[in-house]
């Protein structure tokens, strides 16, 4: 699992090991490249995080395999990434395939297509890495000496049903081979959330709504992207619950608003509010953030002639400020209360370049 | 206008995606003289649409040095360097030998592969057996500012 990098930053340095700070913006980037390639070759795709995505093959004429490992050479071609892919009749097949193509493949396609539960390497596959199954959950497996896809796969339906409810029963019919979840169709999100561990804990109010204010933006900007408006706000903090030694305090609030709001300034004031109404001193906290309820589609406002809010000028400053920062940087134009130093961001002293989104932030080459 | 029986039919290409784009005529039919603009598409003109055909695969690189002077390659230019398109003998690359990168134009000779500037000043780089290469793309255009 992960450590904190000052405790192996000696290490590092004997054994010459290259070390980097997370770099969302060249992430998101080349993620963007490789959804893009596999968009124009596969109709119907699911894109499902920054690193994932499902595509069905069983409405194309190819074979699967073929197609697959063409696909992965194209994208390795055309970005540098090497990707792997699995190749079932189900989601969750699918990714237990994934898996496979990704440890124990050298070319990174797998396919389970052919293959039974009595396949070894299918049935010994540990039940705790099946997507869908938790900590909790596997744990409760494991007591009742089920291990593996396979002893899984053995236990009656109505059991599997009471231990792991309906959620468990899906995730062993897709085991077994018949599916449960299709693609699901790219919609706008119904909910945006914004949140971040502190680089060092945080302890005043002051930086808490500070940062919180950051989140309200960052929240508010993909808001206005996707043309919604949020009805209410939900707001978060907690203290750091691997230490549980230290004292613990966690808790939340949602504002509702009057009426649907798109608004970074009303949302880092509500922000503030909320984060206020729920922090006591005296708790060190590892992170706070916030996440927009309860989205409205902004065409269905607009149509709505009876509607008595005059979203003209706050619309207006929005649309300013989100042109200025599209085209001069991200923090061209923020508000106060996000604060100018912002000693509680993510300490990014060992970032790579944006080799793919920042002009200056180019490779240069001889 | 007389409308010729068999005249051919050309279909206007567009691209196959989740947005289909359809070019806009300016004009409306009218009845009368044709318009000369009546053909022209209203579109602003894109560097992109022009500069970057695989967006996927094309990373842009800054220059240093002068080594590729003779190519109109400068110190300070900008290269657009296309990761889809196949490395082919003359054409300038983007390579990495033992995990420098370089920009050199590329020779594929029988029995040698040879990284060669465009500057008398500089020697060509002929890779060795034990050497490590990789050809991480080509160079499409070169954005030099005046």
């Amino acid at each position: 699992m992960g450590e904190p990098f000052f405790k192996v930053k000696d290490l590092c340095r004997r054994q010459q090991v290259h070390y980097f700070s997370s770099n969302y913006s060249l992430y998101g980037d080349m993620s963007e490249r490789v959804m893009r390639i596999l968009e124009h070759d596969c109709p119907d795709i699911e894109v499902y995080s920054i690193d994932e995505a499902f595509i069905r093959l069983d409405n194309m004429p190819v074979d699967p395999f073929d197609f697959c490992t063409a696909l992965r050479a194209k994208i390795l071609q055309w970005t540098g990434i090497p990707v792997s892919i699995g190749i079932a009749s189900t989601k969750t097949l699918a990714k237990v395939a994934g898996d496979i193509a990704k440890k124990r493949t050298q070319n990174g396609v797998y396919s389970l297509l052919d293959k039974t539960l009595d396949d070894p390497i299918l049935g010994t596959f540990p039940i705790n890495d099946i997507w869908g199954i938790g900590r909790k959950s596997g744990a409760k497996l494991n007591q009742m000496q089920v291990n593996t896809v396979a002893d899984f796969c053995k236990l009656p339906p109505f059991l599997v049903k009471k231990f792991l409810t309906v959620q468990g029963e899906r995730i062993q019919r897709e085991l077994q081979g018949r599916h449960c979840h299709d693609l699901e169709a790219p919609t706008a999100r119904k909910n945006i959330t914004s949140s971040r561990s502190f680089g060092t804990p945080v302890r005043e109010l002051e930086q808490l709504q500070e940062a919180v204010a950051n989140h309200a933006v960052k929240a508010c900007v993909k808001l206005r992207q996707q043309g919604s408006r949020a009805r209410a706000l939900h707001v978060f903090l907690r203290t750091n619950h691997f230490k549980p030694n230290t004292p613990q305090y966690a808790n939340h609030v949602t504002i509702q608003f009057l009426h649907p709001t798109s608004d970074s300034a009303q949302m880092i004031e509500t922000a503030k509010h909320a984060i206020a109404s729920i922090y006591k001193a005296n708790y060190a906290y590892q992170k706070c953030g916030v996440t927009l309820i309860d989205l409205v589609d902004d065409t269905h406002l607009q149509q709505d002639l009876f509607s008595s809010i005059d979203y003209t000028q706050s619309d207006e400053r929005m649309r300013l400020i989100d042109t200025l920062n599209a085209k001069l940087g991200n923090n061209t134009v923020f508000y106060a209360a996000q604060g100018i130093r912002r000693d509680w961001q993510m300490k990014s002293e060992h970032r790579s370049q944006c080799y793919t989104t920042a002009w200056s932030d180019l490779l240069t080459i001889e | 206008m007389t409308q010729k029986l068999h005249e051919p039919i050309r279909p206007i290409p567009c691209k196959i995606g989740p947005e289909l784009k359809l070019p806009l005529f300016v004009s409306t039919i009218e009845a009368g003289f044709p318009s000369p603009a009546e053909n022209t598409l209203d579109k602003a003109l894109d560097l992109n649409e022009l500069l970057i055909h695989h967006p996927e695969a094309t990373f842009f690189v800054r220059v240093s040095g002068d080594s590729m002077i003779k190519a109109g390659i400068s110190e300070g230019d900008l290269l657009i360097v296309d990761r889809s398109l196949s490395p082919a003998h003359g054409k300038i690359v983007i390579a990495v030998v033992d995990g420098e990168f370089t920009v050199k134009r590329l020779e594929l000779l029988k029995d040698q592969v040879i990284l060669r500037p465009e500057n008398d000043n500089y020697e060509p780089i002929v890779i060795r057996d034990q050497q490590d290469l990789i050809i991480w793309g080509v160079v499409t255009s070169v954005i030099h500012n005046v």
